[in-house]
């Protein structure tokens, strides 16, 4: 008895450690691909030292004597979690069928799970809810530190020539473990001074920071300390104005809609009643000093949301309303079942190269339009009305049962509706609930909010307990290996074979890199393969036919700028110069003057005109010179 | 006893049948010893040996008579003078493969390297008969009649080399070695 007490309070403080782990180490955790960090490896970490988590914490109970994942017993948004999880297999199976959506349901049950996990260590001790809540405060700091540093142009990129390659160009293990590798990723947007932290894109962290900063503004409020107030004050206003300079417009809304909503639901709607506080005059006052307030930070800021504001309906606005078209007209195509995880990709594209019979616009679906860019019209897109239903159920008892919890103070129940609510906004505009390092403290900050004095008191007999540990560590740890051995492996496998791939072929190799990007392409199709490996080995033996076959194949699972413009030089070569040029077009309109493949393009088009002029051909010489005049690309 | 079973039993069947669904799903195809094989090329293009070592431990491990794993094996080991290590997997690629004159010609050097110089010659007439025009058998054999002091065979093996490859980047040094055999050949004629 004594030794089973010893043993659990030895797991007890590694529990805390693991979280700690888990919570700071993946999120900060970098990778070379700026632009993609919602990729390998944070995803990697996620899931592996989230199986690591899960089983600790049943191991824990299990000695206690306390059933399993029974932390918020009787809560309805438990319960559809669990549908939620469920349906998502079911969907999966009935959705489009690869590999690739099985990959992703075991992720999301993972990280479902991990949630369950931490509401059943918290319960045990409500108290440890102040330590989630620390591991959280110093990864926003973390965050912030990085992005201000960014945005300063501290200069990474310099430090990163003087600290000695080891991953890097190895291939061996995925980027972003080595110095240097850190140095050289925070690097590439200081020399363009964007707050992006280890986030990778103004958006992702901004939303980030709309769901953690009310949970912890509400609880530096709440807590008696002045220290400790003080101690979170000197993260939080930091990260509220880097949350200001990011100008992102979806989050800052969400912050707004979702305080007003949130504190109707906690404190009254008379309280929020918009109309009496214009009525009076001190509320006006209010409103307007707000305003002004709100445009002098962002002023102050480097004034991003003022120009955002000023542009009214940009490109960003246009091309999301495009896409969300589309969104529907595939729902209306699998209305009850869905496409299944990730399913939207693949059909988009489908859909779109059917609108466009040059199949140009696969640009805006396959790099720009992968995600649907508003996560509930996803959700009911790729895991139908059933799906979408369950989410519904889940968000509404959930706001139901964090407003009932009597073990947070009105002011923690308000920042918990608040979080999810502006993240909820939010997630309308972007896709936040996709981004690794935001879903998980999603599922911290769901399970925190359901977190309450309700645990069962222990009940298995004290002689049983070793048996029941032994049983439930046992099936937990065969679903542990076998996620990570079928998930996340495959990842880490397919981004080594495309580092091969990328060395046979510039040793012009080309049979071998054939062999080992289509091995790369099997691993992973979405994430680990590049799919202009074997486009540009086409293209260099001149097998022009075989690159439009390929890029046909390819783009029905993703491919980049790069794939482009290898299909566009294909084209030309085959004497396809209107679509050459078109392509080449596209490139440059959409990923504008920073991509490298856009300045190639725009070198070849120049090479595409001289060719034209020598040929006297005056009609493909117009459509070259007015391609060229189109407008810029609009702003990402 | 029924909350019993509800409370601690459900939870295991739960996790049973994840823990069976998750070990149902398909998983991803893994890599062949073919495809290993070329994932060692790359590799050891990209100066990561270490790495190229591993694919191929494991593409052998697989498949131990695998013809192009063998090869690639073979050729490291020569490169970086591990003969008979080399002379086992170059068997093992040619036997896999009979028409692989590449790995016979390569088997027929680390034989050479490890003195054995019957195993060697008779690779290198092996190649010899079955291309006549492979003019790096032809330098091999003719370099191995050399060193087992075979000067008319070694001259009629490098005249043959020069004819079938005259511009090979090594002419002035197989011609010089040329005029050295014709002066011994003469000095021996004499004697």
């Amino acid at each position: 008895m004594k030794f089973l007490e010893f043993l659990g309070k030895g797991l007890d403080g590694l529990i805390g450690v693991v979280l700690l782990v888990l919570l700071l180490v993946p999120p900060l955790h970098l990778q070379v691909t700026v632009l993609e960090t919602y990729k390998v490896p944070q995803e990697f970490l996620i899931v592996t030292i989230g199986w690591v988590f899960i089983g600790l914490v049943a191991l824990a109970r299990s000695l206690a004597g306390q059933p399993l994942w029974s932390g918020g017993s009787k809560s309805w948004a438990r319960w559809g979690t669990i549908g939620f999880c469920a349906w998502l297999w079911i969907s999966s199976a009935l959705g489009y069928s690869s590999a690739l959506p099985w990959q992703f349901a075991m992720t999301v049950t993972t990280y479902l799970m991990i949630g369950q996990s931490i509401l059943d260590w918290t319960e045990a001790r409500l108290g440890r809810r102040n330590l989630v809540l620390a591991g959280l405060t110093l990864l926003v700091g973390c965050q912030v530190a990085l992005s201000l540093a960014e945005y300063f142009r501290v200069p990474f990129s310099t430090w990163a020539k003087t600290v000695p390659t080891f991953t890097q160009s190895t291939g061996s293990i995925p980027y972003g473990w080595w110095l240097h590798d850190i140095c050289y990723v925070l690097g590439f947007p200081s020399d363009q001074g964007a707050l992006v932290g280890t986030l990778g894109n103004v958006n992702y962290l901004a939303e980030f920071l709309a769901l953690l900063l009310p949970v912890l503004v509400t609880w530096a409020i709440s807590l008696k300390s002045k220290l400790g107030k003080v101690a979170l004050g000197l993260v939080l206003v930091p990260a509220f104005l880097v949350l200001v300079a990011t100008g992102t417009r979806a989050a800052l809304l969400g912050l707004m809609l979702s305080g007003l909503l949130a504190a109707g639901l906690v404190w009254g709607w008379s309280k929020v009643d918009l109309r009496r506080w214009w009525a009076d005059s001190k509320g006006k006052g209010g409103i307007l000093a707000s305003a002004i307030v709100l445009v002098a930070l962002s002023a102050v800021t480097g004034g991003t949301l003022l120009q955002k504001l000023s542009r009214g309906v940009d490109g960003n606005i246009q091309g999301r309303l495009m896409i969300w078209k589309n969104a529907l007209d595939l729902w209306a195509a699998h209305p009850f079942s869905g496409a299944g995880l990730g399913g939207f990709r693949v059909l988009n594209v489908a859909e779109l190269e059917r609108h466009f019979s040059t199949g140009l616009p696969s640009i805006l679906a396959l790099v720009r339009f992968g995600q649907v860019h508003n996560d509930p019209l996803q959700a009911l897109v790729e895991l139908g009305v059933v799906g979408f239903s369950l989410l519904l159920v889940v968000a509404v008892a959930w706001w139901r049962e964090v407003c009932k919890n009597e073990s947070l103070t009105p002011v923690q129940r308000f920042g918990h509706l608040w979080a999810m609510g502006a993240l909820l906004v939010a997630s309308c505009f972007g896709f936040p609930f996709h981004i690794p390092v935001t879903a998980l403290a999603v599922v911290v900050v769901f399970a925190l909010g359901l977190a309450s004095e309700r645990e069962a008191t222990a009940s298995v007999p004290v002689i049983w307990r070793p048996a029941y540990a032994l049983v439930a560590c046992g099936l937990i740890a065969v679903m542990g290996v076998q996620a990570v051995q079928k998930d996340v492996w495959p990842l880490f496998q397919a981004h080594r074979y495309g580092f091969v791939a990328g060395q046979l072929k510039d040793q012009s190799r080309y049979k071998e890199a054939e062999v080992v990007y289509d091995l790369a392409f099997r691993h992973n199709r979405f994430k680990g393969a590049e799919a202009y490996y074997v486009l540009s080995t086409l293209v260099d033996q001149q097998k022009y036919d075989e690159v439009l076959k390929r890029y046909d194949e390819m783009a029905k699972v993703g491919i980049g700028t790069e794939g482009n413009y290898w299909k566009a030089r294909a084209l030309y070569a085959t004497g396809k110069t209107v679509d050459a040029v078109n392509t080449y077009n596209y490139i440059i309109r959409y990923f504008g003057e920073q991509d490298d493949n856009a300045k190639r393009s725009k070198r070849r088009l120049a090479e595409i005109a001289e060719d034209l002029l020598k040929q006297k051909d005056k009609n493909g010489l117009k459509l070259v010179v007015k391609k060229q005049l189109e407008p810029a690309k609009p702003q990402p | 006893m029924e909350m019993v079973l509800i409370k601690y039993v459900a939870p295991l069947l739960i996790a049973g049948s994840l823990a069976a669904v998750f070990t149902a799903m398909p998983g991803v195809q893994p890599a062949s010893p073919d495809e290993l094989a070329e994932v060692a090329v790359g590799y050891i293009k990209a100066k990561q040996e270490s790495f190229g070592k591993d694919a191929l431990r494991e593409a052998l491990a697989k498949e131990p008579g695998n013809h192009r794993a063998n090869y690639v094996a073979g050729m490291l080991a020569l490169q970086e003078e591990r003969f008979p290590e080399a002379a086992s997997h170059l068997k093992a690629a040619y036997e896999a493969k009979p028409d692989d004159r590449d790995a016979l010609l390569s088997y027929g050097v680390a034989c050479q390297r490890l003195n054995d110089y019957g195993a060697a010659r008779a690779a290198y007439e092996a190649v010899r008969k079955a291309e006549p025009n492979n003019a790096k058998a032809a330098y091999n054999l003719g370099m191995l009649a050399i060193e087992t002091l075979q000067y008319s065979v070694a001259k009629g093996c490098l005249e043959d080399y020069l004819r079938l490859q005259p511009d090979a980047p090594d002419k002035a040094f197989v011609s010089g070695k040329l005029n050295e055999l014709s002066a011994l050949l003469k000095k021996r004629k004499a004697v």
